[in-house]
Order: structure tokens, then sequence, then C-alpha cells
């Protein structure tokens, strides 16, 4: 490969949920999206949350693309996103704002803080069993809004540093070349 | 609207934007076995259906057809076992994009298809069944129209980009993973799918009653993961969304190789599909299969009616003709030559409901009608057998 131009670094994961309410009502500690998650409590108690959450992951969405067919998404490495926009956005680092849960005000915050009545809203009993014989507790309101609810971007390729766009476009890249029959 | 020929042209200097596909494109998805491929013909316009003569010459095959574009159609798990290539909506019509055929693309719909959608999901509607058989081919044609608009906007790209953008996204969904451990989660781009249906559902629920609808929703609803997806995608804004997130799936490699930022909500990524530019249905090749056969019907029990090539005007015809003024006779001397390329639309041309034997009525100057009857079996020509005002010809 090579045609006098860089190839650029990528990174490949995909966006992960967990949530308290989630693990409750399905077993599982994880979901792809806010929209598939299934919820406990009423709206009306979570929405300071879920309002951030929603802020949080339209940023990760904004600044990663769908990779087809794999249900996975890629972004340029941080390094050089970081080279975009500082230069796009007049400083300001959004891309690598948008892996801090401080921006939305959810980071250090306890669930009280954000919603008030969290407490009398919760299932009785608090905690229950749930898969693989673990025991799952309901959050209460002096918890930490990140141990009860989190985004994440996931990379799936390690080590991520090392992924290089042109190993995803393989023969189309424009810098690709023929290997040489003789040596 | 740039010819979909100059942009080939264009993108023939482009390295790998270009292949060439090597299946037949008439081939049917759904198709049992290694079979000589059907005839195929080009379609302008929006055709006329008569099926008039309606035949099963064979119930067993006919049952067996049915079953199983019902399982290719739903994404039935068995469905995979006996040799379905595609499932949902492209089990029933499919687009061939000019990336991988230059000669034969454009969209193919076989008259079988026409029939079993109609069996399977239309026919508990109270309309006539070439009105539902009209009703079929529109809802494939919008769909396919839509893989249509995606491959355009994929080659307006390619032109941009000087990137091969469309066949390195494909070759995901056949090739070899880039890296050990990722595992393909969907088997053709669910989100096209769900925009292609939604493009159908907006464009159909312009002209039909609400009572077409929801049974085009059902059908809709029936399909596989992504296919039925199109049924929350019919706002303004979820369609939006559904094509933007289409085109960023496609180019989404690209825009981090040449630094574009495709993530923007606030591009309106609707304007390069080329769907309301009406250049755009005749820029998209249409092709009908004549494959009845296949499924166990007589050769002419569905007809797509596009033009009367030749008319023979009976002994009734030519006295009643005699008795119209002379601007009534020219206007059937200047139709006759117009219905030689093209058939106009309903009301101007249309089969008159209950007659016997089945007769069109076409619409002259001043309130005048022509009826016109279909070639009998083995003939080409149609018959004009009667003229007149439309008091006259019985229409009240």
């Amino acid at each position: 490969m090579g045609n006098g131009f860089p190839a650029p670094e990528v990174e490949v994961g995909r966006i992960v949920f967990r949530s308290w309410e989630h693990e409750w009502q399905t077993g599982d500690k994880e979901t792809f999206s806010l929209a598939s998650a299934k919820k406990l409590l009423p709206s009306e108690i979570t929405r300071p949350i879920y309002e951030a959450l929603e802020r949080w992951e339209r940023d990760l969405l904004r600044f990663s693309l769908p990779y087809p067919p794999y249900g996975l998404r890629i972004r340029r490495a941080k390094s050089e996103w970081l080279d975009l926009m500082l230069s796009a956005y007049k400083g300001e680092p959004l891309f690598y704002l948008v892996e801090n849960a401080t921006k939305y005000g959810l980071e250090g915050r306890s669930i009280g803080e954000l919603c008030p009545n969290w407490d009398a809203a919760l299932p009785e009993p608090r905690s229950k069993q749930g898969r693989f014989g673990t025991t799952l507790h309901a959050p209460l309101a002096g918890s930490n809004v990140t141990w009860a609810y989190e985004l994440e971007w996931r990379p799936t390729v390690f080590p991520e540093q090392e992924v290089n766009i042109d190993d995803l476009l393989r023969h189309f890249s424009p810098r690709y070349r023929e290997p040489a029959i003789f040596g | 609207m740039i010819p979909v020929d100059d942009l080939i042209s264009e993108l023939g200097l482009i390295r790998n934007a270009l292949g060439e596909e090597t299946v037949d494109p008439s081939r049917r998805p759904r198709r049992r076995g290694p079979r000589e491929s059907p005839a195929s013909e080009r379609v302008s316009g929006d055709p006329i259906f008569d099926s008039g003569q309606w035949d099963v010459t064979d119930p067993d095959l006919w049952e067996e057809e049915k079953q199983r574009a019902r399982r290719a159609v739903e994404g039935d798990g068995s469905a995979g076992q006996s040799g379905i290539s595609r499932t949902g909506i492209e089990a029933l019509a499919w687009y061939v994009s000019f990336h991988d055929d230059q000669r034969a693309w454009g969209v193919y719909i076989p008259l079988s298809s026409l029939a079993l959608m109609d069996e399977l999901y239309l026919s508990n509607l109270r309309i006539g069944r070439d009105r539902r058989l009209n009703l079929a081919w529109s809802a494939l044609l919008f769909h396919e129209q839509m893989h249509f608009a995606v491959d355009y906007a994929c080659a307006w790209f390619e032109l941009v980009l000087r990137a091969p953008t469309r066949r390195e996204f494909m070759a995901r969904f056949k090739g070899q993973l880039p890296f050990a451990g990722l595992t393909p989660s969907e088997a053709y781009l669910e989100i096209e799918e769900a925009a292609a249906n939604a493009h159908m559902l907006r464009q159909l629920v312009r002209k039909e009653s609400r009572q077409v609808m929801r049974t085009i929703e059902g059908f809709v609803a029936r399909q596989p993961p992504g296919y039925k997806e199109g049924l929350r995608a019919t706002s303004d804004a979820s369609f939006a969304e559904a094509t933007a997130e289409t085109l960023r799936s496609y180019f989404a490699i690209w825009a981090i190789e040449h630094r574009l930022d495709f993530g923007n909500p606030k591009t309106d990524w609707l304007r390069l599909l080329p769907l309301d530019d009406e250049s755009a249905g005749s820029e998209c090749p249409v092709y009908v299969i004549n494959d009845l056969d296949e499924i166990g019907m007589a050769a002419g029990s569905l007809r797509l009616i596009q033009c009367i090539s030749e008319i023979v005007e009976t002994a009734d015809f030519e006295r009643q003709f005699r008795r119209q003024d002379a601007e009534v006779r020219s206007d059937w001397g200047r139709k006759k030559e117009e219905i030689k390329i093209r058939l106009p639309s309903p009301p101007r041309f249309e089969k008159l409901k209950d007659w016997k034997p089945p007769t069109w009525s076409l619409r002259l100057r001043a309130g005048h009608r022509a009826h016109l009857r279909p070639p009998d079996p083995g003939m080409t020509a149609w018959r004009a057998v009667a003229i007149g005002n439309h008091k006259e010809m019985g229409h009240g």
C-alpha cells in the first residue's frame, strides 16, 4: 500500500448503555441504545437523568458512524479527531468530552440531586435475585448516577490504537497496490 | 438529473467503482432450480393490468409457490433451506445496480410476484383484481425506486470523492471479515430496507384509501427486520433520519478517509436522492418478467398492457364510426396512433366493470368513447367494437 497519503487511524466499537433498570427487568446489564433499554420507574421520576443520557448518546452517535454489517460503529482515532475538532470548533474539544459524564451533569452527582422522591418510587423489595446467582440492588437516592446509568464507547477491535483504515478498505483503498508476483 | 449512462462513463474512470455481475438479472430470488431465464420486457409509464383470463393450470404448484413466496417475503427460517436467496420485498422484486451491471441494470418485477402478492396479501381488499395487481406493481416499484435513488446518491459521492464507495460497501456483505472476531449481524442493510418500505408507504398514501393503506401496512408488518421498521419511518423526520443513516452507512469509512463530517445532524441528506425528481422514474429502467408458467398459471392469465399496436375495426364499429362527426372521427385516428406508443392512465383508458366479454373504454373528445376488446388467445390484434357518446355506449 502507499500513494503518499497516510492512512487514518480509526476506532471500531459500539455504544453501550448500562442501566440498573434494564438489568432489573431483563437480567442483562447492558443494551445498545437508550431506546432499546427497558425501564422500571415512571418517566416523571427519571426524566432528568434520561434527558442528560439522551444528550450524551446523541453526541456519541454524532461523532461516530455506522459500520455495517457488523452492528458496529467507527470513528477517527482520538488523536486525529482532536486535531480536526479543535480546528473546526474554535478550540472546544467536543469529541474528548463525549466520553466524559461530567459534560452532561452526571459525574459526581447523586441520583437524589437530580430526581426528587426517588426512594419512594423504588420497587419493594429493593433487591432481588439476578441472573447467575447475583443479587440486584435498586440504587438509593444517595447513589452516584453513574453507578446506576452509564453510556460508554466500547472498542471491539484490540489493540484499538492499531486499527488502520486500510485494514477496513482492503483492495478498495486508494493506497492499495497489487502484491508483486515475483518477490 | 444527470443520465445514468453519463455517470457510468465517469465511474469507469474510478478504480473498482464498477463491476460485472455474473448472475442473470432476471433470475428470480425464489427460483427453485437451474432453469432457463424467462423473457423480460422493458416497461415505461404506468402499465395497465388485465386478469380477465386468470387461469391456474397447476393448482398443486400454485399452492406450493404461494407457501414458498410467503416464507420468502416474511423471512421464515425454513425459507433459506429451500434455496431462496432474498427475503422481504426483494423476494418479489429487485433492483440491479448500475455499479454491478452496466447493461441490464434496473428494477425487475416478475408477473408471478404480482399474482402471488395479490393472492397472499391483497385479496381481502374490496377492489377488483386488476386494480389490486396495479397496487402490487406500485408497491414493489416504489420500494425498488428507493434502492435506485440510493445507488444514484452513491455514484454522486463516488464522483466527488473518486472512491468506489458502493462496491466496497457491498463487498462487506459477501466478503471476508476485515478482523477476526467480527460477526456480520445483518444480511442486508436493514435501515435501507426500512427507508425503502417507508418511501413506498409515503407514496401510496397520496393516492390510496385508508383501507388499502391498512392492508399494505399489514404486508409490511409481516416482513423481516429492517423491512417492517418502515412502518415507523413514514413521518418526514423519521424518513429523513432513515435516509441519512442509510447514506452514512455507505459512506462512513470514506468520510473518515476524507475527513468529512457526515455525522452532522443538520445535513439534509434527502436532497441527494432523486425521489421527487420526475425524471428519476424514467431514468431507471423497469423490466417485467413473464414467468407465470413457473407458478402454475397459464401464460396469458395476467397481462400487462403498455400499448395497443394493432387494432381491427369490426363491421359494427365501422357503421357507428360513419355516423360520428368529423372531429370525433379525426380524434379516433389520432388516438389510435397515440395508443400504439403509450396508453393513457385510467379513467381515460379503463376496463369496464363486469362487462362480458371483457371490454375497455377509450375516451375520445366531447364525451365520446371507443370500446375495445383484447385479442383472443393466439391473436395479437385488439378489436374496436363500438364508438359513440357516453350515453349511447351505456356509460349512463
